[in-house]
């Protein structure tokens, strides 16, 4: 085996993440072969003074509880955080002020209504989607699948964002958090699948406005 | 719904020591992490109890952590930069960021870890970031290929050019004096 091959693999070595035969194999370089056990030595002890480093922890145990605390109120009074990020709520002046979408399904996620809003995606902000269904459902999976510019709040990056929750019989709001990095155009999808049924909601935005678009 | 407060109260409490350890490691100071720590519990919380059993938790826990990590900082960059930056690119700017270790972190070390530590936190941001979760948290190259969202051969990658950096430094010369930074 020739060193720069042996060389790819030292790290992997260090590591264990090799094959038997591969960890064979370089077994034997290393044995014959003073340079590269000399690399993986100076590996090893890299990985061995990393994993030696233990930060002074000055956060306190009551600090911890509070925080503890303070997520579980907040939650309580972010009703949507509550249930998985998927507001359910039942007002609908909350909606007029929120200039939410407005979409109504039935268990057959018959779509009734469809009016354009003309709001502005701004750099933060929730886009709210109001359904109506005619009986509570457990476990329904929603997944929102974002354009290039369009992030979660604590999803940096990620373009797809799934979690599990309910839909109470009547209406029930589901609010996504966005950050609009500066898109101009692109669609935001929400799936919501229970059982074997599953719809999606489709925002579109053009020139920085969404349009809703149903499929 | 007293139930739940309760039980996360008490089901958070096994994971808590490891993600005390990340926020801390990742912010480089205290302040920075309890901030961390406050915003990862609001966004953990309400999913806590939908998540499956079978799953990694722990891994779960580091990505909101790691993930609300770049969310702050971008939040606190977007004060100070300027704004004709395209923060398309947040991302990449956050990962060749370098971050300071306060040094009241550092008191209770001996000399040669002081000088490892400065060293880790002189590496940009993928680097550095890699290194703590593999080398000092334990995650694996699966594992950390989730949390970050990249690749398994881009995971490996990055931490062997972090050894390879660190080793560099460590052969080269000691490091300079942290400046202290009265933070926050």
């Amino acid at each position: 085996m020739k060193c720069e091959y042996a060389n790819l693999f030292l790290n992997d070595y260090a590591d264990a993440q090799l094959t038997d035969e591969q960890n064979s194999a370089i077994q034997n370089h290393i044995e014959i072969c003073l340079k590269c056990r000399e690399a993986l030595t100076e590996i090893q002890g890299v990985k061995k003074e990393v994993r030696a480093i233990h930060l002074a922890d000055n956060i306190s145990d009551d600090f911890m509880d509070q925080a503890i605390e303070n997520a579980i109120k907040h939650a309580k009074h972010n009703h949507h955080l509550q249930t998985s990020r998927s507001t359910m709520r039942s007002k609908l002046s909350y909606i007029a002020i929120a200039a939410s979408f407005l979409i109504v399904f039935s268990l057959g996620f018959m779509f009734i209504d469809e009016k354009d809003s003309n709001i502005q995606i701004v750099q933060e902000q929730d886009i709210n989607l109001l359904f109506e269904a005619t009986e509570t459902l457990a476990n329904v999976t929603f997944t929102v699948i974002l354009p290039a510019n369009i992030e979660m709040p604590g999803y940096p990056g990620s373009k797809q964002i799934s979690w599990q929750g309910s839909i109470h019989q009547g209406k029930n709001l589901l609010s996504i958090p966005i950050i609009n990095l500066g898109t101009k155009k692109g669609t935001i999808s929400a799936e919501l699948q229970h059982q074997n049924k599953k719809r999606t909601f489709k925002i579109n935005i053009k020139n920085g406005k969404p349009i809703k678009q149903v499929t | 719904m007293e139930n739940k407060r309760n039980n996360f109260s008490v089901d958070i409490q096994p994971y808590i020591p490891k993600f005390k350890q990340l926020a801390i490691k990742l912010s480089g100071n205290s302040d920075d992490a309890k901030d961390l720590i406050q915003e990862s519990l609001i966004k953990i919380y309400p999913l806590f109890y939908s998540l499956d059993p079978q799953k990694n938790i722990s891994a779960w826990i580091a990505k909101v952590v790691y993930n609300t990590h770049i969310d702050l900082w971008r939040k606190q960059q977007k004060y100070k930069l300027d704004s004709s930056i395209d923060w398309q690119d947040g991302t990449e700017l956050y990962n060749e960021m370098i971050t300071h270790v306060c040094p009241l972190l550092l008191l209770e070390m001996k000399e040669e870890q002081r000088v490892t530590t400065e060293f880790l936190y002189q590496l940009k941001n993928e680097y550095r970031t890699v290194l703590i979760l593999h080398d000092i948290e334990g995650y694996t190259t699966r594992e950390l290929a989730a949390i970050f969202s990249l690749p398994i051969g881009t995971i490996k990658s990055r931490l062997f050019r972090a050894r390879a950096k660190l080793r560099e430094m460590m052969q080269q010369k000691k490091p300079e004096q942290s400046e202290y930074i009265a933070w926050g």
